[in-house]
């Protein structure tokens, strides 16, 4: 708990020309070293000293010029031994700095923590104690909430299918362990097996269809959503066309959408555009829809396009409704052909009560496309999203994926294999408490309720 | 006008001599202090209300941890035992735990004669009906003043005693009722009184009281059973025993018999629901779903067409049968329409039958993990009144109790066990951080280490305490030492020793396991798991005696997971050390959510690691406890709170 080493972008993102990734704790001057290559080894820096260098991801290939500060406990920041590194502003370098230093053994540090271990290792006044904790108990339950949230929809569901069949296969078996004269048959491990293997591929399909860069977010996650023809590729198009790009075009993780990884204001920012594929078929209206709301789950943010040409928005409201509590910005598009006063009339109110949340823009000529741009780069910076939180919440998902996973495996193995009983229950048990790190639940009293609902024991 | 009484002065007085009772009493008085344990009935000291049988999953091991403390339980069931038998045989040793049929009387004989042979230990008759504290008045002098008040005991017939600790161990007494049909009657099991008065005195305390009930099977005549239509099951050859200290045991053993309902038998119990009080709702305690009535198994599984019965005789000269499966509380004509209508049982007579209990017991989050109340830390509960069921649970209470309440008046450190320690920590961890809605019982997979708390490894894990408090003769203890010592030479030289690829693979090839192709060392070759110590024995490459071969056979094919366990227990213990102390719970605690804060408040949990375990305290609630707890050590300019009060732990660990 205290004893590992974590690891953080500590600036907060923006534009700038530097951004910084703090390493603390027992082995953070070790690790940081074996990615290093200066004039010196680190460790034998001298303390609060910088050093310039290379970093290198963990194939060697270098993936920045940095500099790198090694400080030594206890007078540093958190009390402990602490390494900063800073590299060339962007989140992409940080992130990717952030991503080699976990694969070496650094833990992704929770909201919050640097502070806490700051305040435990008595650097910060008693007197902000009360303030500490209120922030590390907040930031604590909204990144909870944030990893819940971004579970909306199939992942969510996919994980709660799969954690329901492993305690099944674990109930079976810890039915026969503590009721052996109740449940005397044996175990059918053809059945059990088989079910293990459908979870282990379902978490896999998981897995693959969310690569890391995905799930990590990319920052906040933008679709374009709006009814067929409103213009949604084009001002995706528009916005990409005078914002930096991250990474370069293609299709996206599901076969219906295409996203885009640019900056705005300095965030990260993933658009998705749910018009389809590029060489654009026609499109199905229901199909548009249902590929909207599963966008809209994810989203961190919403831009809604409507057509300022059009007579009726009721189709539109009825999108707007399905949007509940998350941000969102009307694009009135077409402002070239048709004025936008009865689009903003009808969906201004709605959409935010300052109407800040409305632009107006023409995709085709590019009027108000900077103007929306920097509307949603503060709403950004304005803190209603939190990009980097969401990629943490991510990558620990992922990690508790992959760890289920190999305990799922390693559960079917042994019990192809006639091992021990407790054993597979063991790695069962594993399997669920790893699922369960991701949606908060306990698996506790679960296996004894799923034992005496399917079975009839005791005397 | 005559003077009251004094008292007569006990340093521990225990109210109940029932499983819990006993092991309270004896623990207590062999640690050397003057004890008395008070009962209802001299007769049914150590009495065993439901099924005739000691052990089994999880109880097994309960049984096995009791007597590495230098409890009694297995020593007793071991020498009046009727049937033993190792259950889970075709499963791994970490979930293996003997099971013995016990002769009730010849059981309640000896722990009775144990009991009152017992130096320092005074058994009486008396129903208890009052108990109350009094305040310790400034006595200054030699002994060490015993901190919380002395109690002061009334009896029915006048007796009054005082001491300076209280266990309370009354098990289903507490207003207990009876039920058979729609008959009621007051009674802590059938044809024994009740103790109306006692439950008065713990809600005059502070406590709360909630209703809880458990259930039993009729009693049949072994004479009017047909044998020959039932079928038999045998102990196992030798007896497997429970104790650490008790040699072999040559004996006949008796069996049991098996047999089942029948669609013809659910009808009846169906066509009589209304007179069931289950389900006329006459009975508001709430039972255990691990030991439902036949009426709740028939109209939960309907689809299943026939429920098994265990036929186990009460005793060697008994005429008693108890048939398990069948607890219930329907009238007497429906017991007896019942019970002829399985096969064997058709001319059977009900000798006794069978009865729901309802009974009042205190929601054991009163507690404290030594067993003592909150309030008043020289009153303990133990036992049933906790809200657990089963004999097993009482008796490992009971020990804990008595240790911790002699402990306590020695101002010495108290003995608690956490869930690494031994199912009696998980069990008490449970009990008194989660609190329980139905009568608690063992299992192991409440158990997270389930693998490191075994059968064959209960003596490593606790005699250590049990011999440092006294209970355990240093003989013993030594004989256990030179055990642990023997196996762990013997993995040692496993796996340094190395054969040769060609003797190697005429052994694997002996049990059908694939080849090697370079030189193994033994170790590796135990791992496997078609070899057993057996299999090197044979091949000439080892000679241990079987209890050495056993353990280390073990500890080897375990130890991947051993130390995966081992890992995680580390991290627990870290926290279960971070102790909170008394104050932080008036301090305010703001950045803990309005939910967790009731919680904590509620239970007062000992360390963090409890803390992290109550239901409804979340991980940010951790996060924020850590915090005040560090600010309130730095205001005090105090260290670390490391764990300060623990007994020597062990170090076996």
């Amino acid at each position: 708990m205290i004893a590992d080493t974590i690891a953080a972008i500590s600036t907060a993102l923006g534009r700038g020309a530097i951004a910084v990734v703090r390493v603390s704790g027992p082995e953070s001057v070790e690790i940081v070293d074996r990615l290093f290559s200066g004039k010196e080894k680190l460790s034998l820096s001298r303390s609060h000293s910088v050093r310039h260098g290379r970093f290198m991801d963990s194939s060697g290939r270098v993936l920045d010029e940095v500099l790198v500060a090694v400080m030594r406990a206890p007078d540093t920041y958190t009390g402990e031994d602490l390494v900063e590194i800073s590299c060339h502003g962007g989140s992409l370098i940080s992130r990717l700095i952030l991503e080699t230093l976990v694969e070496a053994g650094c833990r992704l540090a929770e909201p919050g923590e640097f502070t806490k271990r700051a305040f435990l290792n008595g650097r910060i006044d008693l007197a902000q104690a009360e303030a500490v904790a209120e922030l590390v108990a907040a930031r604590t339950r909204e990144a909870v909430e944030q990893a819940l949230l971004q579970l909306e929809g199939s992942l969510s569901e996919e994980i709660s299918k799969v954690r329901a069949s492993v305690l099944g296969v674990l109930s079976e078996v810890e039915a026969r362990i503590d009721f052996p004269e109740d449940v005397p048959e044996e175990l059918e491990t053809g059945s059990l097996t088989a079910t293990l293997e459908r979870c282990s591929d379902s978490i896999k399909s998981v897995l693959s269809e969310r690569t890391s860069a995905t799930l990590l977010g990319a920052g906040a996650r933008i679709p374009i959503v709006g009814r067929p023809n409103v213009g949604k590729s084009s001002l995706l198009n528009a916005i990409v066309g005078s914002s930096r790009v991250i990474v370069a075009p293609g299709p996206g993780t599901t076969r219906d959408s295409i996203e885009q990884e640019i900056e705005l204001g300095g965030f990260p920012v993933t658009l998705v555009d749910t018009a389809g594929l590029r060489s654009a078929t026609e499109e199905v209206e229901e199909e548009g829809v249902r590929r909207s709301m599963e966008q809209i789950k994810l989203a961190d943010l919403v831009i809604l396009v409507v057509d300022a040409t059009c007579e009726d928005y009721d189709k539109d409201l009825a999108i707007l409704e399905t949007l509940g509590q998350r941000p969102c910005t009307v694009a009135i598009n077409k402002i070239d052909i048709s004025a936008p006063e009865r689009a903003r009339a009808v969906l201004g109110p709605r959409a935010c009560s300052d109407g800040r949340a409305v632009a107006e823009v023409s995709a085709k000529n590019g009027t108000g496309i900077e103007s929306l741009q920097g509307n949603l780069a503060g709403r950004l910076k304005g803190g209603e999203v939190d990009p980097y939180e969401k990629a943490c919440a991510g990558r620990r998902h992922l990690d508790c994926l992959r760890s289920s996973l190999q305990n799922i495996n390693d559960a079917k193995d042994a019990l192809a294999a006639g091992h021990f009983v407790e054993l597979v229950a063991f790695e069962l048990r594993e399997a669920v408490e790893s699922l369960d790190s991701i949606t908060g639940k306990r698996v506790g009293a679960d296996i004894l309720d799923n034992i005496f609902s399917k079975f009839c024991v005791g005397k | 006008m005559p003077q009251k009484p004094r008292g007569e002065q006990y340093d521990v007085v225990i109210v109940g001599a029932g499983h819990a009772g006993c092991e309270a009493a004896l623990a207590s008085s062999r640690m050397g202090l003057k004890t008395l344990l008070l009962t209802l009935n001299l007769d049914n000291v150590a009495q065993m209300s439901c099924n005739p049988s000691i052990g089994g999953l999880a109880k097994g091991h309960l049984v096995r941890e009791i007597d590495a403390l230098g409890g009694e339980m297995a020593k007793v069931i071991d020498a009046t035992g009727i049937q033993f038998r190792m259950l889970n045989t075709g499963k791994g040793q970490a979930v293996q735990a003997v099971r013995a049929q016990a002769d009730k009387r010849a059981y309640q004989t000896l722990m009775r004669r144990t009991v009152e042979s017992q130096d320092g230990l005074e058994l009486k008759q008396g129903t208890v009906v009052r108990v109350c504290p009094l305040e310790v008045s400034g006595r200054t002098g030699g002994s060490r003043e015993t901190p919380g008040a002395h109690w002061r005991i009334e009896t029915e017939s006048g007796l009054v005693f005082v001491s300076r600790c209280l266990i309370l161990s009354p098990g289903t007494f507490l207003n207990g009722r009876i039920h058979i049909g729609l008959n009621t009657f007051p009674g802590g099991r059938a044809g024994e009184l009740t103790a109306p008065h006692l439950s008065n005195c713990l809600k005059e305390l502070g406590l709360e009281l909630r209703r809880l009930k458990t259930g039993t099977s009729p009693r049949l005549a072994r004479g009017s059973i047909d044998f020959s239509r039932v079928e038999p099951q045998f102990g196992d050859e030798p007896p497997p025993l429970f104790s650490h200290f008790c040699s072999e045991r040559m004996f006949e053993q008796t069996p049991c018999y098996v047999t089942w309902t029948n669609p013809r038998s659910h009808r009846t119990l169906r066509e009589n629901l209304d007179r069931s009080p289950l389900f006329s709702g006459r009975i508001k305690g709430v039972g255990p779903r691990y030991c439902p009535s036949i009426e709740d198994k028939v109209m939960k599984f309907p689809s299943r067409d026939a429920h098994q019965i265990f036929l186990e005789p009460e005793g060697v000269d008994s005429e008693e049968i108890y048939a398990s499966g069948i607890s219930t509380s329907m009238p007497v004509d429906v017991q007896e329409e019942l019970v002829h209508s399985i096969e064997g049982l058709e001319r059977a007579e009900i000798m006794r039958p069978g009865y729901a209990v309802e009974y009042d017991f205190v929601p054991p989050t009163y507690l404290g993990p030594t067993l003592q109340t909150k309030f008043h830390p020289t009153l303990f509960l133990a036992g049933q009144i906790n809200g657990t069921s089963g004999y097993e649970e009482a008796a490992a209470q009971g020990l804990m109790a008595g240790i911790n309440a002699a402990l306590h008046i020695r101002g010495e450190p108290q003995l608690v066990l956490d869930r690494a320690d031994a199912y009696i920590g998980v069990m008490i961890d449970d009990l008194v951080s989660r609190g329980t809605n139905e009568p608690y019982r063992m299992f192991t997979s409440q158990a997270e280490y389930r693998l490191l708390l075994r059968h064959d490894n209960a003596d490593e894990r606790l005699m250590e305490f049990g011999y440092k408090l006294g209970l355990v003769r240093s003989e013993d203890y030594t004989n256990c030492r030179f055990r642990i010592d023997a196996v762990n030479a013997e993995i040692e030289r496993l796996e340094k020793s190395t054969v040769c690829p060609e003797h190697a693979n005429r052994l694997l090839q002996s049990v059908h396991g694939s080849p090697v192709r370079g030189s193994v060392s033994l170790g590796q070759l135990l791992r496997r798991p078609e070899v057993s110590y057996d299999t090197l024995r044979k091949h000439g490459l080892a000679s241990k005696p079987v209890q050495v071969g056993c353990l280390v056979e073990i500890r080897l094919k375990y130890a991947g997971y051993i130390a995966r366990q081992t890992r995680s227990v580390e991290k627990f213990r870290k926290m279960e050390s971070l102790l909170i102390p008394e104050e932080l719970f008036s301090d305010d605690l703001a950045a803990i959510s309005r939910e967790g804060r009731e919680k904590l408040l509620g239970v007062r949990p000992r360390s963090v690691g409890q803390a992290s375990r109550l239901a409804g305290f979340s991980p940010s609630d951790v996060s924020a406890l850590l915090i005040y707890l560090k600010k309130r050590s730095a205001d005090k300019g105090g260290t670390s709170s490391e764990s300060s009060n623990r007994v020597p732990s062990c170090s076996i660990r």
